[in-house]
């Protein structure tokens, strides 16, 4: 893993569309069970359950992918209008960073 | 405040279905539940009921008189029907919903607007999406490898032995099998009943 | 592909206290688990809920839960199937039935089952049962014992049951052994060159020496999903 090379995503704003995000890693730990995502972040002690849509979007983060390509993954996945999409994504990555889960690859 | 009242003979069902909408509906008086159609109708002559939770599969009353005679209490009662099976026929003034609709559909019907409490809750396994046997179908094949006969089978799942037969006609169909065990045989194999499916669903991340 | 109902992406975020019990619940009645929870406030977690077996044992390696509530009949197959996996996983689990059989529960016991409450119980008993499991105890109430036994002793004396059973003969076990595979009795009489009739006579012994009552239970017995069956034949 790379995890020194990472850094915490930055905390103001909106995210750039073509900068490579990834999920960190050493703090949250994850399965995926049926259609959905489980989730362990060891360092604040809580559970995370991700629905559909937010357990495809946290696989491709696990990988890591920027935010055009996590709307291309709603977009084509759940034939959502791209507008839709992009709102959605914005607000997700806001909630990963916000949980301290999203680093920059 | 409107009155929901619960009725179901199982005592553990029961007392979980009215703590479990007593802490989703505070806009209502939920009443500790009563187990059959005497005790709902005993209810339903000394209080107002708005909303009723009834059983309708499998119970020894007949439950298109039971609601007529609630009807006359309080024509504008709203019943909540929970099946078995699905395919219960439809029965004149009952909203059917099937037992898997649990607290969400429920409470959704009666009062919009809760949230589900606990943490995680797995709606399916990658195992049942994959097998071509319906739920039911699974749960008379599961029911019959314990050496149940089709009555047997029928009186757990509250079904008619005609739905079990049927559902036994279905499963050779589907897994091209004449026999019981041959059917009991090749769903194991395949991993559709029974553990051999949990070591299928690919594992990502790391094991806790 | 038909693409799947979009729903927002969301993420759920539960705290747990490490200090309390954790509890799976795996149910087909899907009332039990919110209930439970209810019930449990305070001394203990409900963190996961599912009434499919399989998904139960990928819930209780991922929470590592310290009781799990099963029910008899899940979505994908009966307890029986997954409980010796269930135990693996390092959870003590607890049992509800509705109509308790009395040589199934013993062999469930004998898998490894922690205990077993009734559905005609209160749900304070589940919950005071849930919390002594937690603490290591086994949950069989007086009464469910009482009338455990008394359906094992039936059973006993109609032949065929755990404590009774005989060892088969070498023709048995190549029948056993036939209709373990799912074979009717007309193609375990071609594959070991006897009639039908034979392998009919055979099958009955069989069936009464192993106390059961098919050819569908003997499958599922055998490919070692019910947990009473013994590892070696012959072995009461």
């Amino acid at each position: 893993m790379n995890g020194d090379l990472d850094q915490p995503a930055e905390d103001e704003g909106m995210f750039e569309p073509h900068k490579r995000l990834k999920l960190d890693g050493d703090r949250a730990v994850w399965r995926e069970v049926g259609e959905e995502v489980v989730v362990l972040d060891v360092e604040t002690a809580t559970y995370l359950s991700l629905n559909g849509s937010g357990g495809a979007l946290w696989k491709r983060l696990d990988a890591g992918a920027t935010p055009n390509e996590l709307v291309a993954e709603l977009v084509s996945g759940y034939r959502v209008p791209e507008a839709r999409a992009s709102k959605d994504v914005e607000d997700f990555l806001h909630a990963l960073r916000d949980r301290s889960l999203l680093l920059t690859a | 405040m409107p009155v929901l009242v619960i009725q179901e003979r199982r005592r553990l069902y029961r007392e979980s279905m009215t703590a479990c909408l007593k802490r989703q509906l505070d806009a209502f008086d939920v009443i500790e539940g009563v187990a059959d159609a005497a005790g709902l109708l005993r209810l339903a002559e000394s209080r107002h009921l708005d909303h009723a939770v009834i059983e309708v599969d499998g119970v020894s009353w007949d439950v298109a008189v039971l609601a007529g005679r609630l009807r006359h209490h309080n024509p504008s009662l709203q019943l909540i029907g929970l099946a078995a099976s699905v395919r219960s026929s439809a029965i004149e003034g009952v909203r059917i919903l099937s037992r898997v609709a649990g607290p969400d559909q429920v409470a959704e019907l009666v009062c919009p607007g809760h949230a589900r409490e606990v943490p995680f809750v797995l709606t399916s396994s990658s195992s049942s999406a994959s097998s071509p046997l319906s739920g039911q179908q699974l749960r008379v094949l599961a029911l019959l490898s314990l050496g149940m006969t089709v009555a047997e089978v029928a009186a757990r799942l509250r079904l008619s032995e005609g739905a079990v037969t049927k559902a036994k006609v279905a499963i050779f169909s589907k897994l091209g099998v004449q026999s019981q065990a041959h059917a009991v045989a090749s769903a194991l194999a395949a991993g559709w009943l029974g553990p051999a499916a949990a070591s299928s669903v690919v594992l990502t991340g790391e094991r806790l | 592909m038909t693409r799947p109902t979009y729903r927002t992406p969301a993420l759920r975020a539960h705290r747990y206290r490490s200090d309390l019990p954790k509890v799976v619940t795996v149910h087909d009645n899907r009332f039990l688990a919110p209930g439970l929870l209810e019930a449990l406030q305070g001394r203990a977690e409900v963190v996961g809920d599912t009434a499919y077996g399989a998904a139960a044992l990928q819930l209780a390696q991922m929470l590592t839960p310290d009781v799990v509530v099963a029910g008899e009949l899940l979505g994908d197959g009966l307890i029986d199937h997954f409980l010796p996996h269930l135990v693996r996983a390092g959870t003590r689990v607890l049992l509800v039935v509705e109509a308790i059989q009395g040589e199934r529960a013993l062999g469930l016991l004998a898998a490894g089952l922690s205990g077993v409450c009734s559905a005609d119980d209160g749900l304070a008993d589940l919950a005071r049962a849930v919390l002594d499991a937690a603490a290591g105890g086994a949950v069989v109430p007086p009464p469910l014992v009482a009338s455990i036994v008394t359906e094992w002793r039936s059973a006993r004396r109609h032949g065929g049951s755990l404590a009774t059973r005989e060892k088969l003969t070498m023709r048995e076990m190549e029948v056993f052994n036939a209709m373990a595979d799912g074979l009717s009795t007309k193609a375990a009489a071609r594959l070991l060159g006897v009639a039908v009739k034979t392998v009919e006579s055979h099958r009955t012994r069989v069936f009464a020496k192993l106390g059961v009552r098919s050819q569908a239970q003997l499958v599922a017995a055998r490919t070692g999903h019910l947990p009473e069956w013994p590892t070696t034949m012959g072995v009461p």
